[in-house]
């Protein structure tokens, strides 16, 4: 009896649990209704957890694309890293080539100019550095199959380098104006000033004259007087670093700023022969001021 | 009251699990493939769960499933519901489907059994739908996705029952 009881009861628990929704889809299937209140509760019970979940996601989507677009970023920034180094690189080479044109230019233009000397241009291949930093000595790719010659002057646009001390093959070693065994007849032009330029090593080299009343100046060029039988007369040597003069014994010192300077030397010319050795007092190379 | 505390996790549950599918699919561009938690609720409530509560409980998910679908006449989904509820428990008193591929293959016919209750009732019912043949066409993908969450809701729900002690007879999930 209370089996059967029991078994009533879910009969009539299912069979209103599945005539209800049936009414409930026949009054909401309805097209000419207003809203219901049910319908109302479940919006509002719905919607909150979409929101939050909705929101969360959102978030999480929107975090994840942020991280995508951060590798991204990392990447192209690495990208672009690598490009500017590139572009450092060539500009790089590029102002290299701009400052070897200007020299080889300067070099032409001083060939071109010094039309009684012969000159060979030569490229320096190696310096030697004393422990204080200065170039003592620098080697070039021209030797005896070249014609090159020991004693032979080494110039460049801006003044005189040198003369060459060895020649072995296809190279030589340039002894230049700065090494103390070095000595060349100079003059300061425009003043009847002459003496003679002494290497002195490390340190500047010093323009030596007889004792006389002078009127030297900072900055006055010394320009070769052909007097010494090696060197063409009218190249720039050197300025003078001071106007004052110093006595030592019988002469007058002071030291002189040479006109190349020897640490950045690339290409030079040396002079294998001269058939005109005077040049015009206005065509000091290097316009005769430093 | 044990029971009232089980039914009322579930649904929590079940509401949970309804709340992330529409924005999780929507994030993943897979709208249209939505698997149904509620539905692997309802399969898994009648191997575990009284009579009664379960009857219930499938009430309380219907009306749930409803509010989430919006679209559809109030009742679609507890007809369907109580309807899947009843086949399920005449099938355990045949089969005890309380394993991973048993109860992957019955919620796989449940939610098949599911889209054609669908296409029924809103013949019948809602005089707007007219897409019929989409019920049809997504009715198989539908039930492959929804397979998958027969063991996944099972072993969540049988892992809340052993955490929280509720279940004192043999009824986990196995």
């Amino acid at each position: 009896m209370r089996e059967r009881h029991t078994r009533l009861k879910v009969a009539v628990a299912c069979l209103v649990l599945l005539v209800a929704p049936l009414f409930s889809m026949y009054f909401h299937g309805r097209q000419d209704r207003s809203q219901t209140l049910i319908e109302t509760v479940l919006v509002e019970v719905t919607a909150p957890g979409q929101r939050v979940m909705s929101s969360f996601f959102s978030n999480t989507v929107a975090l994840w694309k942020r991280y995508f677009y951060l590798v991204e970023v990392e990447k192209q920034n690495e990208e672009l890293r690598k490009a500017i180094g590139e572009l450092k690189l060539s500009a790089s080479r590029a102002q290299g080539q701009e400052e070897e044109n200007r020299r080889l230019r300067a070099m032409l233009d001083f060939k071109t100019e010094q039309t009684g000397l012969e000159l060979a241009s030569a490229g320096v291949i190696a310096r030697e550095v004393s422990p204080f930093f200065s170039v003592s000595r620098i080697r070039l790719d021209r030797g005896g199959v070249d014609l090159v010659k020991v004693n032979m002057p080494v110039v460049t646009s801006t003044g005189v380098v040198g003369r060459i001390e060895k020649v072995a093959g296809e190279y030589c070693d340039v002894m230049l104006l700065t090494d103390t065994r070095c000595r060349i007849d100079v003059q300061v032009p425009g003043k009847a000033v002459s003496g003679t330029l002494i290497g002195m090593g490390d340190s500047l080299p010093v323009f030596r004259i007889p004792y006389q009343k002078t009127a030297l100046e900072k900055g006055d060029p010394l320009i070769t007087t052909g007097h010494d039988r090696m060197f063409p007369k009218g190249l720039v040597v050197g300025y003078l670093t001071t106007g004052e003069v110093k006595q030592v014994g019988q002469h007058l010192e002071s030291r002189v700023e040479p006109a190349v300077r020897f640490a950045a030397l690339q290409e030079v010319f040396v002079v294998t022969n001269e058939s005109e050795a005077i040049l015009a007092p206005g065509s000091i190379p290097g316009g005769g001021q430093k | 009251m044990r029971t009232a505390v089980r039914i009322t996790l579930w649904l929590f549950i079940g509401y949970l699990m309804l709340s992330i599918e529409s924005p999780l699919l929507t994030a993943f561009h897979v709208r249209m493939y939505a698997p149904d938690p509620a539905l692997a609720i309802v399969v898994f409530s009648a191997t575990a769960i009284e009579f009664f509560p379960g009857l219930v409980l499938a009430v309380l998910l219907g009306i749930l499933r409803d509010g989430f679908a919006g679209g559809v006449p109030i009742g679609m989904h507890v007809e369907i519901y109580v309807l899947l509820y009843l086949a399920c428990v005449a099938l355990t008193r045949r089969l005890d489907y309380r394993n991973v591929v048993l109860i992957t293959v019955v919620v796989m016919l449940g939610s098949l059994l599911s889209s054609v209750l669908f296409f029924v009732l809103s013949a019948i019912f809602d005089r707007d739908f007219e897409q019929f043949d989409l019920i049809f066409r997504l009715a198989i993908p539908q039930a492959l996705l929804t397979a998958p969450m027969g063991p996944i809701v099972s072993g969540l729900l049988s892992f809340i029952d052993d955490k929280f002690g509720l279940v004192e007879r043999e009824g986990g999930f196995r």
